[in-house]
């Protein structure tokens, strides 16, 4: 294991060649940007663009989602995904929302990636400065910063990818870097069980809490790659589903809807989570249906996006409890 | 919990315009008595039930809420409410888990010749939603 940095010159070299033939006319990739610890989405369109890109387990966002600003649009357009990636462009294909002509997949074998508010927290505290490489060493990350080498336990690992069953890509045209099996903890919605044995007052007064914070930026729908309707519901007037006031009755709604619209649909990715501004634990919500998805409908893994979605199905046999 | 003496509760019903409306009309028609905390609005299936009804009923102050269709096999659509069981199935979990109490939330199979139960239904419901006392209103009408 030598981590995603490995296949930058390689990266470089193959987007230089895809844009030069006019294969693609864009890539979205990753820069280091202004702030290194979080390298932001990159468009490149050039192939000089080309150097610009990095890969390494600093460059969390996921991709696919800006497909849909390509929506109609003639060309084929270069994508860098990791595992859990694919399965946003997975769930995206089924929605029909993309087409796969449209797209040139380089898939990159992940290991895990860095928890980026965390990394960032201990280099402000101990002054590292920039950081220019990343490298994986064993169970370590290596991070070269301008202090020097930096070493970094498993402990800094994103909490999602703990648990990642897909660390290669299940969709791609090519594949760089060497494929790792798949080894995970258990998915055991140890998070879940934790609000289910709760009595209902505290269950109540957990979640208010929760969405009492929520500034509805809408972030967690933005970036959600089963979030694709063309005209969103909460976007819509008539009828308004959600008030413009600011108050947890509002706020309460929208989660509720957000998270059944997802239902199903979920790939688990935590984006959600990840960039939700108020931290609210948006992947407990998602996680909670996932789990009563698998357990009452005989799913394995519901969140491998698949070929009829679970609630787009039944069985005559499904579990009765209504009288 | 401390209630105005004159508080009733008011429970949303929503019933499928082939079973359970037809099964409230029986019962209507059959003079059965049942209490009148329950505001009927009648669906073409109770796959139209959007989860999101449920949760604004709940919003503005519903105290109670009912989804009633025709049993599993007797769809008027054929399919149906097969679709609803899988629905109200995450839906009963998921407002349990948001802290909604799970006794303010029903799901019933009533068919068209099955006024009893329908009027049974309500009468039980309605017990069970006073004994909770008022839900908590979180939105004005608009």
């Amino acid at each position: 294991m030598s981590g995603m940095n490995q296949v930058t010159d390689r990266l470089r070299e193959r987007v230089r060649e895809l844009l030069a033939d006019g294969k693609i006319h864009t890539f979205i990739g990753y820069e280091r940007a202004w702030d290194p610890y979080r390298p932001i989405p990159f468009f490149a369109t050039e192939a000089g663009e080309a150097e610009r890109l990095i890969i390494d387990e600093l460059c969390v966002p996921s991709t696919p989602k800006y497909m849909l600003d390509f929506f109609g649009r003639e060309g084929v357009v270069g994508l860098l995904v990791k595992g859990c990636d694919s399965l946003a462009v997975e769930r995206l294909l089924r929605d029909h929302r993309v087409e796969r002509e449209s797209m040139y997949i380089i898939g990159v074998a992940c290991t895990g990636l860095l928890d980026r508010d965390k990394v960032k927290a201990r280099a402000l505290e101990e002054g590292w400065g920039a950081v220019e490489e990343v490298r994986r060493e064993g169970d370590a990350f290596v991070l070269v910063t301008a202090a020097g080498e930096k070493e970094l336990g498993p402990e800094y690992l994103m909490e999602r990818c703990r648990t990642c069953e897909v660390k290669v890509p299940t969709v791609y045209d090519e594949l760089l870097g060497e494929e790792v099996a798949a080894t995970a903890e258990p998915r055991d919605f140890a998070e879940v069980a934790e609000i289910e044995a709760m009595t209902p007052a505290e269950r109540r007064a957990y979640w208010e809490r929760q969405f009492s914070r929520c500034i509805r930026c809408f972030a967690c729908r933005n970036v959600c790659p089963a979030c694709n309707c063309r005209i969103c519901v909460f976007e819509e007037r008539v009828p308004r589903w959600l008030g413009r006031k600011t108050d947890v009755g509002e706020q309460e709604m929208f989660h509720f809807t957000r998270a059944l619209h997802v239902a199903g649909r979920c790939v688990d990715c935590g984006e959600c989570d990840r960039v939700c501004p108020v931290n609210i634990p948006l992947r407990k919500l998602n996680r909670k249906l996932m789990k009563d998805i698998g357990e009452l409908f005989g799913i394995e893994k519901p969140f491998m996006p698949a070929e009829t979605e679970p609630l787009g199905q039944f069985r005559p046999d499904d579990p009765d409890e209504f009288e | 919990m401390s209630v105005k003496e004159s508080w009733e509760p008011k429970i949303i019903g929503f019933c499928c315009n082939w079973c359970s409306y037809a099964g409230a009309d029986l019962a209507g028609t059959s003079r059965m008595n049942y209490p009148a905390s329950i505001r009927v609005i009648r669906v073409p299936c109770s796959g139209r039930v959007n989860p999101q009804f449920i949760a604004r009923a709940f919003q503005l102050g519903a105290d109670g809420v009912l989804v009633a269709g025709c049993h599993p096999g007797d769809c008027h659509y054929s399919t149906g409410n097969y679709f609803t069981r899988r629905r109200m199935l995450l839906l009963t979990r998921f407002l349990e888990y948001l802290g909604v109490d799970p006794d303010r939330f029903e799901v019933r199979w009533i068919s068209g010749s099955e006024g009893q139960k329908f009027a049974d239904t309500v009468r039980e419901f309605t017990e069970r939603v006073r004994a909770l006392g008022p839900s908590p209103k979180k939105r004005d009408a608009s």
